[in-house]
């Protein structure tokens, strides 16, 4: 090759490359990237997009590395949540390319390197929105910013965002932009135009954004209604007069809360809010998600448009490929369909008269004879008055039973439920029991309708083909038990699981439920035809099938089986988490009702000896006499001693030795609480309100705390009390609880609400103070400013844009100072620049932003957190001052709402029953929050529509405080109780409704643990985490482990992700002057993993969880009937191990959501020294709630068991929201059983109730029973004899058994069984005489009543032939008998229990092994050592 | 079983320091860094095992059977280079393929010393829950880095004789022959039972002890004759 020849070939290369550069760098492709764009807003930009050689792509924060390679980045700053890591990686991208953001909620995200021209352009044209300046935007992107010269397209000048109210495709040209109309007048003459004007059709409007509302438009439109699709709602109320058109229904694609301006719109109009859901994904991935939706997703969609009192969030709207192959949103067809079928029946229950109206109420039932259930209330009076009232409003109920108790009667013999062991029963049932028949044929078509094939087949697969070996009848039909009065039919929910995993009824099921549930439902969709579902009292099981947690599809059961039938679902007010699972997995309208009524206990008398030994040693103590002061002191032991005290608080009882001031006041404290404990009366009955005594003790239990508390802290404040005054309960309910009382009762018996000056005179404070008080909490108001923020954006200008956020300020009157307020948060570290554009978004007036100008100007360019402050002053204020604000606020508040909770008390019955009906006839049930009246008086009235807490927000600001609080008072507690030193780990029970009435406060006592606390962005949201240095925190970073309730974890996903992210920061602490037992337990894990043969590499990653649930998404352990069935276990390790499998799947993040992975749960517990459970309603006790001991005390058995060694136990108890605090178990154990089993006031109470009152005493020992199984030092025998003395011996003179017998008598079958079985299994160690007596009584009851037939009566073998034992033999014989009649052919008592198999590596043999291979390795090495050695004497041997 | 593994791995790290007893200080320096890296370039495989899967491996007749050939072949390698330079040593090594074999046999490090390496790596791994993986691996790489050297140096020190160290290395593969076919039959008995014979396992044992026997008693003739 010639040298001219290589030269041209240079020239060649270098002319080519520089043709390549060139096209590249001026006519080639313009790559413009999306972060965080809405994929409606990216679907109009990218119709918009007619350039081929533009190409638009959406970047997620985890693909930020790749920004660099687009030539610009538009970034919706708004609701952007990115790490510090993602900010540097968009900060540095922002260097290289072209960066816009928009919208930046957070001031840290605002990130723009294109000039101000570009800018201001750019923003317009998104901000104007529409296919037009979409393009024009485009193509000005790639021709003066990717400065490309060819195949520009055409920029044409801004134009102005179209303010049309109503839009509409044009049905002739459906693939035009959509039509806008801005009078209805014009949108009427639209609608007849094109043949969709009807005067008698129902009028639908239709607002939000999130979806694409042609099809489900022209569904609704097909099935005979007028839709109004509404860009604003707002202002379409207001320009529009909307109450003239008479809507029927508001449908809101909703994303975050419309506003309070809507509950008022909907309760004058009386109509229903329905919530379609979008799910950004493609619909097959959505479907084979396992958690649905979470996060601020979750928040925005669900959370928040349940505070404007939406109903049914049902996804309609999901991604699928276009022909581009991009993803696009689109309403999926059989969703809509059925969504549109359900929005119709819901307004043709406004039409349809009510004498033609079929309605079917679920009731939830025990097995056997026990009676109906439901939290709170007595059920068959309640359901009673209900058909009353039903049939007082016209509906067609005939053949009503004369009262309510024959009603009862009727249902035991045609609504019953029965285990499958009670074959003879059910034999009898099929024959005399009325069940509605269900042919294969019917099943099969009805099926076809309803359940996927796939669907189907997993029913088959767990139940067999129809009909199944339960509730068949001789002619192989299927048995759909229920009790039809005219229009009305009653049903019992059948088991939700039957056979072997007979627990899972109530709580979940992980496969297919029986085909008697699926029969059932679908008998009242298809063959009853039900116009509405009521579900009847709290709670039932639909909401607990699998499989997803909210936003559910078609391969979901809930969903499938309630179909589109409007649903309605009387709840407690008491149980707002449990409520918000049926309102997302059960498509229900929460219809409240209220607790029982509370009252004092009224055990002040049996501790008055001990309160006067206590006053007398308090006498000493401040005389000084060492001689008198031990002699009180001792007379004190005595008292406590002989009441049992010293159990309870675990003291001695040697009368020798006297006791210490600290177990003085503890005994006086542990009284003192006795005394004031709130107690519930018998149970609520729907409609009936409380007698006036329970009113007043009520209205008492609800103002007396707060007050009282409001004022000591104001002493406190002022200096008149001493810090730790409410530590010393005597003196405290002297001096500030009976005051306070005395108080209510004076303020009851005025007429008038309480003046300013006599909240002042209560207080001690000038009229002036009053009012800074009310600013001061005023100014703490929590505000979901990104719910207002997506509000807002909401009612934007145009389609597709959700990047202005701007709406006129006068729109936003209501919002101003809370976004004034927003403003001087969000101002802070702002640029001048940066302030102004906030400012602008955020809707201020042009006014405003002239003076912002002028000041920054003013200032120099100065501090624009100062020029916020000069336009909208703020004053700050100390932490003394914002307490002392809240104290006079909470008292006021308290004092002047005293006569109104007696008011809403009495009315709430009545309000209920109309509610329900309002909701009956197609009407709108306003919202309201949860709790009980004492933690939550704001939930009063009932008869509302229960919503919770955005997630994304807490812990709250509150919550933080106090979840500090108890965090250090665990460890306090902890080092007395342990030689001061500090626990090392602390295992976490996290349930929904504490969670949601707290706000968070147990998550911040998890964090706080591990010394990490919340880093809140502008808008309050908890989004990052920080570590609190070590000096700061001052001891040891502390582990945990958290055992998350399926409830909380289909609520708040993102909380648990947030303790995962918390543990991992703490375990990687340096530095830490103290020591780092988080990193400790980290490695420990990882130690105990390997040992249990798991690999290295997954040990590691599994020894960082701490955050564990039901597998399989279940919502319960699993271990209940496991427990209560005595005869399936013999020793506790068992049922530790079922506990460990059945709930130990992780839910610490995305990826391994719901993983099982084997011995993880175990690992993470090892070294736990205590397990802490909350408590925060008034209606429930470790005792009186099952769960309790479930979860609290499964978790409690598995540590004792992986551990060696019981942990200590506490209960964080928040039902006095002024006084949160830490209680051990052991001693609320005690407190509630004398409140409760052993109070004759409350037993009293209980009696003046029905059957479902007395089950509670059935409930209390079964209870008693789970927690001597799972915690036996928290049980001690003389409560069994406490129980066999009150309720078998009849000590107080009670006339128990006749009680039973007439109200109940399967209670007390099942409390004599279960004390029979606690004897039996060595747990109460009973005297001869006292097991005669039980097995005697017990006998008597199945012979005269016949079998209950619960499991412990009718199901557990060996307990069965203990009791025959005991009893005599005339009595025993014919015991036996009576129940092989209703078991017939009996059931082999085989294993029930549900642990799952788990292979097993021997730790202990591989310890062994380790040890042994350690003695040959160095036996052998020194066999090796000798013989060279040996070899080498020799060879100096033989050189000698 | 786990105990007749460990010793075979003893006896094998033991025969492989032994061998390098026999060559020269860069035969030994690269053999060396190649055990070093590669102990700290194997942890990624490493931390994949686990206890469990240990025993279930142990507890696998067949797996061990398949071991015990790599076994075999490899104590049989280490065997023909003991004769080999034994011949070479009474000088009676003319043909020049048998030289070329006893070079590779000389030179060939061995197998089963990787898997010492590796069992070794995973071993210490499991002892040390916490510490990074990497770090582990390469200070075990360090280690080896100095033990492979300095215990050939002791070897050579405490057995200057070649004729010695050839002996010792025939007898300690001898023995590793022997607990390879103890770990294979062990591992199958343990399963069937004792109330059976293995016949073919028994077979293959004798004829091994015959092969053995034969070989022995061929080379003490031969050095004899030499002699």
């Amino acid at each position: 090759m010639n040298k001219k020849t290589i030269i041209a070939l240079i020239i060649a290369s270098a002319v080519i490359i520089a043709g390549i550069l060139f096209w590249k760098t001026k006519c080639g492709i313009t790559k413009v990237a999306f972060v965080n764009y809405q994929i409606t807003t990216l679907g109009e930009i990218s119709k918009a997009n007619h350039n081929r050689h533009i190409k638009l792509a959406e970047v997620s924060p985890d693909q930020f590395a790749k920004l660099k390679k687009y030539d610009m980045v538009l970034v919706n700053g708004m609701g952007l949540r990115i790490t510090a890591e993602q900010r540097e990686q968009l900060e540095n991208a922002a260097d290289k390319v072209p960066m816009l953001t928009t919208a930046a909620t957070n001031p840290d995200n605002y990130i723009v390197s294109v000039d101000s021209l570009s800018a201001d352009t750019l923003t317009q044209y998104l901000s104007n929105g529409g296919r037009k300046n979409f393009r024009s935007m485009l193509n000005y992107i790639r021709r003066y910013i990717d400065r490309k010269i060819l195949f520009n397209g055409s920029i044409d000048p801004v134009a102005a965002a179209s303010h049309d109210l109503i839009y509409h495709i044009d049905p002739k040209n459906p693939d035009d932009e959509e039509l806008g109309f801005n009078s209805i007048e014009e949108y009427h003459q639209f609608l007849k135009n094109n043949g969709l004007y009807n005067e008698e059709y129902p009028r639908i409007i239709l607002t939000g954004q999130m979806g694409e509302p042609t099809y489900l438009i022209e569904q609704l439109e097909k099935t005979g209604n007028m839709v109004y699709p509404v860009r604003n709602m707002k202002m379409f109320l207001i320009a529009m007069q909307a109450e003239d058109i008479k809507p029927s229904a508001i449908i809101n694609m909703a994303h975050g809360r419309m506003g309070d301006y809507i509950t008022q719109f909907l309760e004058d109009q009386n109509i229903p809010l329905f919530t379609t859901l979008y799910v950004p994904q493609l619909t097959k991935d959505w479907e084979n998600d396992k958690t649905g939706m979470s996060g601020g997703f979750l928040s925005q969609s669900v959370v928040t448009p349940e505070i404007d009192g939406a109903i049914r969030p049902y996804v309609v709207f999901a991604h699928r490929h276009n022909e581009e192959g991009l993803q696009e949103v689109y309403a999926i067809p059989e969703r809509v369909k059925t969504f549109v079928q359900t929005v119709n029946n819901y307004i043709s229950l406004k039409h349809k008269p009510n004498s033609e109206k079929r309605v079917v109420i679920f009731y939830y039932k025990g097995a056997g004879q026990n009676a109906l259930t439901a939290s709170g209330m007595q059920v068959i009076p309640s359901l009673y008055n209900l058909l009353l009232r039903l049939k007082s409003e016209g509906y067609k109920v005939d053949n009503l039973p004369v009262s309510a108790d024959e009603l009862g009667k009727q249902i035991q013999r045609q609504g019953a439920v029965l285990g499958t062991y009670a074959k003879g029963k059910l034999e009898e049932f099929m024959k005399n029991g009325g069940p509605a028949l269900v042919s294969k044929e019917e099943y099969e078509k009805w099926i076809k309708t309803s359940i996927r094939p796939e669907k189907y087949k997993e029913l088959i697969d767990v139940n067999g083909e129809f009909p199944g070996d339960y509730m068949v009848s001789a002619d192989g039909r299927l048995g759909v038990a229920r009790l039809q009065f005219g229009n009305v039919v009653l049903m019992p929910q059948p088991m939700a699981g039957i056979g072997e995993n007979s627990f899972k009824i109530v709580h979940g099921t992980q496969t297919a439920p029986p085909h008697t549930y699926v029969a059932a439902y679908l008998w009242a969709q298809h063959a009853f035809h039900a116009d509405a579902m009521i579900h009847f009292g709290t709670h039932g099981s639909l909401e607990f099938t699998p499989s997803k947690q909210v936003a559910l599809c078609d391969n979901d059961w809930a969903d499938r089986l309630v179909g589109a039938t409007p649903h309605f679902y009387l709840y407690t007010i008491s149980n707002v988490g449990e409520a918000l699972t049926a309102k997302r997995r059960s498509y229900a309208g929460i219809q409240s009702y209220l607790t029982p009524p509370f009252m004092e206990s009224d055990v002040r008398g049996q501790y008055r000896e001990l309160s006067e030994a206590v006053k007398t040693y308090y006498h000493a103590l401040e005389n000084g006499n060492a001689d008198k002061l031990k002699q009180a002191a001792l007379e004190v032991k005595k008292h406590a001693i002989k009441l049992g005290i010293h159990r309870a608080l675990e003291l001695d009882s040697n009368m020798n030795v006297a006791y210490t001031e600290d177990d003085i006041v503890r005994i006086d404290n542990f009284a003192e609480e006795l005394a004031n404990e709130k107690i519930t009366g018998k149970l609520y009955t729907l409609g009936v309100p409380y007698d006036s005594k329970e009113i007043t003790a009520s209205v008492y239990a609800m103002s007396i705390d707060p007050i009282a508390y409001s004022l000591l802290a104001l002493d406190k404040q002022r200096g008149k009390a001493s810090a730790d005054m409410e530590k010393h309960k005597s003196l405290f309910t002297t001096r500030y609880l009976n005051p306070a009382k005395q108080l209510v009762t004076k303020l009851l018996s005025q007429n008038s609400m309480p003046s300013d000056e006599q909240v002042c005179q209560i207080a001690g404070i000038t009229l002036e103070e009053l009012e800074k008080a009310r600013e001061i909490t005023e100014s703490q108001q929590p505000m979901d400013m990104m719910s207002m923020m997506m509000s807002m954006a909401q009612e934007v200008p145009n389609s597709g844009s959700m990047h202005a956020g701007e709406s006129s300020s006068s729109e936003n009157s209501n919002n101003s100072s809370k976004m004034k307020k927003m403003m001087q948060r969000m101002g802070k570290n702002m640029s001048p620049e940066q302030a102004m554009k906030m400012a602008k978004m955020m809707g201020a007036s042009p006014e405003a932003l002239k003076k912002m100008e002028a000041a920054m100007k003013k200032k120099n360019g100065g501090d624009s957190q100062q020029v916020a402050m000069h336009n909208f002053p703020e004053s700050e204020y100390t932490q003394e001052e914002i307490a002392w604000g809240l104290s006079v606020t909470e008292m006021e508040r308290t004092v002047k709402n005293v006569a109104r909770y007696r008011q809403l008390l009495q009315e709430s019955p009545e309000n209920e029953l109309k509610s329900l009906i309002n909701a009956l006839n197609g009407g709108y049930t306003a919202p309201s929050p949860g709790g009980d009246p004492i933690v939550n008086p704001n939930t009063l009235p009932t008869g509302r529509n229960l919503f919770g807490v955005n997630a994304e927000n807490t812990p709250s600001e509150s919550a933080w405080e106090k979840g500090k609080m108890l965090a250090e008072q665990t460890i306090t507690t902890y080092r007395k109780r342990h030689n001061d030193s500090i626990p090392r780990k602390v295992s976490y029970t996290l349930w929904s409704g504490e969670f949601v009435e707290t706000e968070g406060a147990t998550i911040a006592q998890v964090l706080y643990m591990l010394g990490v606390e919340p880093v809140r962005d502008a808008f309050g949201r908890v989004t990052d985490l920080r570590l609190i240095p070590s000096k700061e925190l001052g001891r040891p970073r502390i582990d945990v482990v958290v055992q998350t309730s399926g409830q909380l974890r289909d609520i708040a996903a993102s909380r648990l992700f947030l303790i995962n992210r918390a543990v991992n920061m703490a375990a990687d602490a340096e530095g830490d002057q103290y020591e780092n037992f988080v990193a400790k337990g980290v490695v420990e894990s990882e130690k105990t993993l390997i040992n249990k043969g798991v690999s290295p590499k997954e040990a590691r990653s599994m020894s960082h969880y701490r955050v564990f649930g039901g597998t399989n998404g279940s919502y319960g352990t699993g271990i209940q009937n496991m427990v209560q069935s005595g005869d399936r276990w013999e020793k506790e390790q068992e049922i530790a191990e079922a506990y460990l499998n059945n709930m130990g799947a992780y839910y610490g993040d995305e990826e391994g959501w719901e993983s099982m992975r084997e011995y993880a749960f175990e690992a993470a517990l090892t070294n736990t020294d205590a397990v802490v459970q909350p408590r925060q309603s008034n209606t429930w006790g470790a005792l009186s709630l099952d769960h309790v001991y479930e979860f609290m005390g499964g978790m409690d058995l598995a540590v004792r068991n992986v551990t060696g060694k019981d942990p200590d136990a506490y209960l964080s108890d928040y039902r006095n929201r002024n006084n949160a605090r830490m209680q051990e178990v052991k001693e609320a154990i005690h407190v509630e059983s004398r409140t409760t089993l052993f109070n004759k006031k409350y037993i009293a109470e209980k009696m003046k109730g029905d059957a479902s009152d007395a089950e509670i005493f059935s409930e209390l020992v079964e209870n008693t029973y789970g927690w001597n199984v799972m915690k036996p030092e928290a049980v001690d025998n003389e409560m069994w004899n406490d129980i066999y003395n009150v309720y078998v011996k009849d000590d107080y003179q009670m006339g128990m058994r006749d009680y039973f017998e007439r109200k109940n008598p399967a209670a007390l079958q099942e409390m004599t069984a279960v004390m029979m079985e606690s004897a039996r299994k060595g747990m109460w160690k009973a005297s001869d005489q006292q097991l005669r007596d039980v097995a005697q009584l017990h006998t008597e009851l199945v012979n005269k009543y016949d079998p209950a037939c619960s499991g412990a009566v009718c199901d557990n073998a060996k307990l069965r032939q203990f009791i025959a034992q005991h009893a005599n033999q005339q009595t025993a014989q014919e015991y036996n008998k009576k129940i092989d009649n209703i078991r017939e052919a009996t059931t082999q008592a085989d294993k029930k229990g549900m642990v799952m198999k788990k292979e097993t590596l021997n730790e202990t043999s591989s310890k062994k092994h380790l040890v042994n291979n350690m003695l040959v390795t160095i036996g052998v090495l020194a066999a090796v050592v000798i013989l060279v050695v040996l070899v080498r004497r020799r060879r100096k041997n033989q050189e000698e | 079983m786990q105990t007749v593994v460990l010793v075979l791995m003893i006896l094998t790290a033991f025969n492989f320091l032994l061998k390098q007893t026999f060559h020269r200080w860069y035969y030994i320096l690269a053999v060396t860094l190649l055990m070093s890296l590669f102990t700290g370039l194997m942890w990624p495989a490493a931390i994949e095992q686990s206890k469990s899967q240990i025993a279930t491996w142990l507890e696998n007749s067949t797996l061990m059977l398949d071991t015990s050939i790599l076994l075999t072949i490899e104590v049989f390698v280490q065997m023909g280079f003991c004769l080999l330079a034994a011949q070479q040593l009474t000088g009676g090594m003319e043909k020049k393929s048998v030289r070329w074999i006893y070079r590779v046999l000389w030179l060939f490090p061995g197998i089963l010393i990787f898997a010492v390496l590796f069992s070794l790596l995973v071993g210490i791994i499991f002892l040390f829950p916490g510490v990074s993986f990497a770090a582990i691996a390469w200070s075990l790489a360090a280690t080896i880095l100095v033990v492979i050297p300095l215990g050939t140096w002791l070897l050579g020190w405490l057995l200057p004789e070649q004729e010695i160290r050839l002996e010792l290395l025939f007898l300690t593969n001898a023995l590793v022959a022997v607990l390879g076919i103890v770990a294979t039959v062990n591992g199958r008995t343990a399963v069937e039972g004792f109330s059976e014979v293995n016949w073919p396992a028994l077979a293959a044992m004798l004829g091994l002890l015959f092969v053995g026997g034969t070989a022995g008693l061929l080379f003490r003739k031969h050095t004899k004759n030499i002699q």
